[in-house]
């Protein structure tokens, strides 16, 4: 829940604010309550209760602060410098300049191949998600009987831990007796081998995909559920149909968390792994080599610690690339209800 | 040396514990009389079941050695290698622990690893099985934790009911790989009854396979050995996968799926359940698998036996036999020794007898009294063939080391060329002389020779 509440907080917080505002935030929320409207001057001479609250704010500040410097900053700045050298854990790192980087661009036919599947799974799974949970949440707004029972039952594969739903999955997808191939037969549909080819793999991790929305969903649906009633009850006295409520009403006010949602999701899938792990390791004929899994098996497998992490910054960039690409163009599509209020 | 000092702590040890047990009941049963308090940590992965006997090993070996406290720590399969990375990263290695064999030797060469010589002698392969010995550089990294060779296990009543003769146990006699391919197409069975040497066979609808094979490394390999293939050259500098003699016994391995259809796809292997169960429900006749799957079958109600492999020009099977290691920074080197060897020692670990283990000591395979410890013990759970087809098989036809053990940055070879090649190969979408040339292509920028 926190890592998609998080953001979201933030993501509002920047279309709200304009540039000097951010930094107050970052403070603490009451003292840039009391002091906006203050001149910069102003600010210098806090008030003994001002100083105290200050302290406060910073201490309990710090905790999360610390945390991140220890658990994230040191180790993002350790992976860069040990991605310049070329260290087996056994023997101490030495250096090699860039060498992992150029290994990778010029030297690593798998590192390209790795790219291309997470590529080509982040590029069908995020959109077939997206529209599948935006569908689901566009279901689950509407009055039918026993709301609460579809929304617990649609959320309720997120709550499966992964491994188990890889797993089930795994017996869903067996060519032999699963499910999918049953239902093909049902159908008189040839047979497929699903995860077990090559060519097939990747659909059918896609498919897997919808399979996990709930999060997604209930975001979508909390969006919903801010959408005001009137602008609806505006297209029904202009004597629109409901084509026209979701064309010009919701999907305009939905653009925010179509964004968030959006992100999260690339993300999310440019970092694929578990799949990868439980089902396929990697296979068949590294048709599912996720970046994040090939990252895994260079430094856990191969004991290649300079050169995975050489990897990670290489989807690291990817990912900062993809995100500023995303907000860049999100000012031409993105609608903040409210404006800058 | 090491026995009399043994026996010497023990009598001193165990009168202390008798005297504090006495005297005091509930303080903690360690020996005042201890020059030092010995504290180690091993590591080791495995099932339950396994977890639950080196448990007891460590138990009995913290009882009998009151001065010695080892702590066992138990990391599933999955998560070993990275935990031990990250252990011996953060400089917080245990001191006796498993390691596969695709870090070890890495690390061994680094000098992260004790060197045995000191222990062990400079030649123990005169008392050890010569394949559980693994040398890194001219340092003893010291032995496996036990041994286990290929067999094929079978189900006597199917073979009973089709009328074959069941595998040779002894592998002098071991049938040659056309009339393996000839009894496995009489055990094959459509739904209709037919069997895969019939002519109106149906390789759509086949309800019992006449031969499981593991599609990994100790699936395959023993075939290309027994042909005369090798995984690389002498020094270790090219794969020879792509040899005449591996791509004919590799050919011949992908037919048993695809030509002659007595062997299930590697889909539906990786699918079904494993071996004993598939046997049990008569899925499988005979099933390919390591020594180390005798508890397994003995757990089924069926009446199973097991056999050697069959071969090509001469008997092989490989000996499989995981690393087991001392670091270096452990600080008391012979305390660690002294758990290193209880830990692989039948007397004191009941896997030998329960038939997941096989011993590494040549005593325990050539003299009666040493078989007597484990596999011919009243309590042992070993099938009667087990005399020749572990005993004989892994004193005589294990041939030389298997190149897991001995090529420079294997894990790579294996995961970037050779896997790869060997499961499109498996798959049915290339031939054997395809696969391999593939393969040696993409390994040729990884070998980096031998050990």
């Amino acid at each position: 829940m926190k890592r998609w509440q998080t953001p979201l907080h933030s993501c509002r917080a920047a279309g709200r604010a304009s540039g000097t505002r951010m930094t107050q935030i970052s403070t603490s929320t009451t003292l840039a309550e009391r002091s906006s409207g203050r001149s910069a001057a102003a600010k210098r001479k806090l008030s003994r209760r001002q100083r105290r609250e200050l302290y406060w704010g910073l201490g309990f500040v710090s905790l999360a602060v610390g945390g991140f410097i220890l658990l994230k900053v040191i180790p993002i700045v350790a992976s860069f410098v040990i991605s310049l050298t070329d260290w087996n854990v056994a023997r101490a790192p030495s250096f090699i300049g860039l060498n992992n980087y150029m290994r990778m661009l010029t030297a690593d036919p798998l590192f390209w191949k790795s790219l291309w599947v997470t590529a080509y799974y982040s590029l069908f799974s995020v959109p077939v998600s997206m529209a599948f949970a935006f569908a689901l949440a566009m279901l689950l707004n509407t009055r039918i009987p026993a709301l609460g029972m579809f929304r617990t039952l649609f959320y309720l594969p997120s709550i499966i831990p992964v491994i188990a739903s890889s797993i089930l999955w795994l017996w869903m997808f067996n060519p032999d007796f699963g499910l999918f191939n049953a239902g093909l037969d049902l159908l008189g549909l040839p047979r497929q081998r699903f995860i077990y080819e090559e060519g097939q793999v990747i659909p059918s991790l896609v498919f897997m995909s919808m399979w996990s929305v709930g999060p997604m969903m209930i975001i979508f649906l909390a969006g919903l559920q801010d959408v005001p009633n009137q602008l609806y009850e505006a297209v029904d006295i202009d004597g629109g149909n409901a084509w026209h409520k979701l064309r010009h009403v919701t999907i305009p006010m939905m653009t925010p968390t179509i964004l968030f949602n959006l992100l999260i999701s690339i993300v999310a899938a440019l970092q694929t792994f578990v799949q990868a792990f439980i089902m396929t390791e990697g296979g068949p004929n590294n048709g599912s080599l996720f970046i994040v899994f090939y990252i895994y098996r260079k430094a856990f497998q191969e004991q290649q610690m300079g050169y995975a992490s050489a990897l990670a910054w290489a989807l690291f960039l990817v990912i900062c690339a993809l995100s500023i690409l995303v907000f860049k163009t999100s000012n031409r599509w993105v609608f903040y209800h409210g404006g800058d209020d | 040396m090491r026995e009399l000092s043994n026996i010497w702590r023990r009598v001193v040890c165990a009168g202390g514990v008798a005297v504090a047990a006495g005297l005091a009941g509930a303080v903690p049963a360690k020996a005042q009389d201890c020059v030092e308090q010995v504290d180690l940590t091993f590591t080791f992965w495995g099932s339950a079941s396994e977890k639950n006997d080196i448990e007891n090993a460590i138990r009995t070996f913290n009882e009998s050695h009151p001065c010695i406290t080892v702590t066992g720590q138990h990391i599933p399969n999955t998560g070993y290698v990275e935990k031990i990375t990250s252990m011996l990263a953060s400089n917080t290695a245990p001191d006796v622990a498993y390691l596969s064999q695709d870090q070890a030797f890495g690390w061994a060469a680094e000098g992260r690893l004790l060197d045995l010589t000191p222990y062990l002698g400079d030649t123990p392969e005169d008392t050890y099985l010569k394949n559980s010995i693994y040398r890194v550089e001219g340092r003893l990294m010291g032995t496996g934790l036990a041994t286990g060779v290929m067999l094929i296990y079978y189900n006597k009543d199917v073979f009973d009911a089709a009328g074959v003769e069941y595998p040779p146990a002894n592998a002098a006699e071991a049938w040659t790989w056309d009339e393996f391919v000839e009894n496995a197409k009489l055990l094959t069975k459509d739904r209709n009854g037919n069997t895969a040497a019939d002519s109106d066979f149906d390789p759509n609808s086949i309800d019992t396979f006449g031969v499981a094979m593991p599609a990994g490394f100790s699936g395959w390999y023993p075939y290309v050995v027994s042909n005369g293939g090798r995984m690389a050259n002498e020094d270790g500098t090219e794969l020879t996968l792509n040899s005449p003699e591996a791509v004919e016994a590799l050919q011949a391995y992908q037919d048993l799926i695809y030509k002659h259809h007595v062997t299930p796809t590697p889909t539906q292997t990786g699918t079904l359940p494993a071996a004993d169960i598939l046997m049990q429900s008569r899925k499988v006749a005979m099933s390919m698998d390591g020594h180390w799957r005798i508890t397994d079958f003995n757990d089924t109600r069926m009446n199973w036996g097991i056999g050697v492999l069959p071969m090509f020009d001469e008997p092989y099977t490989p000996l499989i036999s995981t690393p087991k290691v001392i670091f270096a920074s452990t600080e008391h080197p012979d305390e660690a020794f002294e758990f290193y060897q209880y830990v692989s020692n039948p007397e004191q670990v009941g896997l030998f007898k329960s038939g997941l283990w096989a011993p590494l000591e040549l005593e325990y395979f050539e003299t009666e009294d040493g078989l007597a410890k484990w596999l011919t013990s009243e309590d042992a759970e070993y099938p009667p063939e087990a005399m020749d087809a572990i005993v004989n098989y892994s004193l005589n036809y294990t041939g030389e080391q298997l190149p897991t053990y001995q090529l420079r940055n294997i894990g790579q070879i294996m995961n970037d060329a050779v896997i790869p090649a060997i499961s499109k190969m498996l798959d049915g979408t290339v031939s054997a002389q395809e696969a391999m040339d593939e393969a040696v292509a993409n390994a040729a920028p990884l070998m980096q020779g031998r050990w």
